[in-house]
């Protein structure tokens, strides 16, 4: 149970709950219907350990089209009723016709391979926020993102997903063990991650890294990076004790006072549209490659 | 004007996502300070458990130059997160008002502990060894070349690791002290 004073207001608390527990069902039942699917005979067979590119971008995706517009819809009308009515707006404009304006197969692609600054031109378009827009765009590719999300890689020790390489959003340390676990929200993968590394940058100076402790809260840390100034909410418990395994989802979504505190002592998140393995933008990629093989590679 | 990634990461403080875009509340708009949690930084460092040999990985967190938390490194290859019940309390030696930390130094025949620096505890224990030493040494024994003194023993601590034992080892023998002990109880 999350407490209050972490998260938004009671109505609200409970359309995010809503939200969460319909869109697991909706998701579910289009991943089964085949809105998403890989080739295996074509996917890249070198190891992702070794080649350190996030699955997604080495695998042919298949989208059913039709099935996609369901799915698209079914989602605004999720977004619309639980979260705003923005999102009855901004989605398919011609609904009417029976086909959207927006091509969503373009939308998918683009979103998952990172490409963030395709969702600022359709917020443009849209005259909506883009962290609305992205938002929609992330649960809308999570179909597609999870059909390559096979297995996570016993030794993957770098700080993005390893299946569609975005910056982890949420992370939790088990008490017990002392592990902590990543999560990413666009394909909800979850990889462990070292313990005095930020995964963002890989900085290893210890006096750089650091946690904000919750002074009413023993439970939730903001992890943070004074060489990035990024951070990382972290929930803290023993695993064990709590027999279930942990709702990152509900976590991420529900502790809306740790993103605002985070953001009042100046520390920032990336935009979550933009993947962290971008191929366009090689160079940032390979740069922190090459911190990787300094600062973590066993 | 086409934007690109970087331009549209300093200018659009689109970093806020999850539910508080939602909710429209991003610092520039209409969060309000009152929604500022109060926290305090603190630091995570790696250290050594002191107790026994082992020489178990921890992590310990300081806020506000006080130690708040303490846990086994996950990360360490030698105890992998865990932690015996004397290592799980180290931090009753640092929270704890009978801990020494200056040095105090009775001298012969005294019943009084007087207040010593490290550098003056450094220097006479130097000086007394020498001493001793000097005093004591025999350099053969029935006509064998012994270059030893019997007039000084080592006891070495619980606390010592393999490396540290095998440093103080060799810097005994060094002076040709040849009584040599350990305590390996925890």
């Amino acid at each position: 149970m999350i407490p209050s004073d972490l998260s938004v207001s009671d109505a609200d608390r409970q359309r995010l709950l809503t939200f969460c527990q319909q869109y697991k069902v909706l998701h579910v039942r289009y991943l089964s219907a085949g809105v998403a699917g890989t080739d295996i005979a074509t996917r890249d067979t070198a190891p992702v350990t070794r080649t350190h590119i996030p699955r997604v971008v080495t695998s042919q995706i298949h989208i059913d089209q039709a099935l996609l517009v369901d799915f698209a819809r079914e989602l605004r009308e999720l977004l619309g009723a639980q979260i705003s009515d923005v999102f009855h707006k901004v989605l398919i404009h011609n609904d009417s016709g029976g086909d959207s304006e927006i091509d969503l197969s373009e939308l998918v692609r683009r979103v998952i391979t990172g490409d963030g600054l395709y969702l600022s031109e359709l917020s443009r378009n849209w005259n909506s926020p883009v962290d609305r827009v992205a938002f929609f765009a992330i649960y809308l590719a999570r179909p597609f993102r999870k059909a390559v999300a096979d297995e996570v890689p016993a030794t993957w020790e770098l700080g993005y997903c390893p299946t569609c390489g975005l910056w982890p959003r949420m992370a939790h340390i088990d008490s017990k063990t002392g592990i902590r676990r990543l999560w990413c929200a666009g394909c909800e993968t979850v990889w462990p991650f070292a313990r005095l590394v930020c995964p963002f940058c890989l900085e290893t100076e210890q006096k750089k890294l650091g946690y904000l402790k919750i002074a009413s809260n023993d439970q939730y840390r903001l992890y943070t990076c004074d060489t990035c100034r990024r951070y990382l909410k972290t929930k803290i418990d023993d695993s064990s004790l709590n027999g279930s395994e942990i709702d990152f989802e509900t976590e991420y979504l529900l502790t809306t006072s740790l993103d605002l505190t985070a953001s009042f002592e100046n520390y920032i998140q990336d935009f979550i549209g933009f993947a962290a393995f971008d191929l366009q933008d090689n160079a940032a990629a390979q740069r922190y490659l090459a911190k990787a093989k300094n600062n973590v590679f066993s | 004007m086409k934007t690109n990634r970087r331009q549209f990461l300093a200018g659009a403080g689109a970093g806020l996502v999850s539910s508080v875009a939602l909710f429209g509340l991003t610092p520039q708009a209409n969060a309000s300070p009152a929604m500022k949690l109060k926290t305090s930084k603190a630091t995570e460092t790696t250290t050594i458990c002191p107790f026994c040999g082992v020489g178990c990985g921890q992590i310990v967190s300081v806020a506000d130059g006080k130690l708040i938390n303490l846990e086994g490194d996950p990360e360490h290859p030698i105890n992998e997160g865990a932690l015996c019940s004397k290592g799980a309390a180290v931090s009753q030696l640092h929270n704890n008002p009978r801990r020494l930390q200056k040095v105090l130094y009775r001298a012969p025949k005294s019943d009084k502990w007087e207040e010593k620096t490290w550098d003056w505890a450094v220097e006479n224990i130097a000086a007394r060894v020498k001493k001793t030493r000097d005093a004591s040494f025999r350099r053969d024994l029935d006509g064998k070349i012994v270059n030893r003194t019997e007039e000084i023993a080592c006891l070495g601590g619980a606390a010592l690791d393999n490396e540290e034992c095998y440093l103080l080892t060799k810097a005994m023998r060094s002076l040709g002290i040849v009584y040599l002990e350990h305590q390996a109880r925890i």
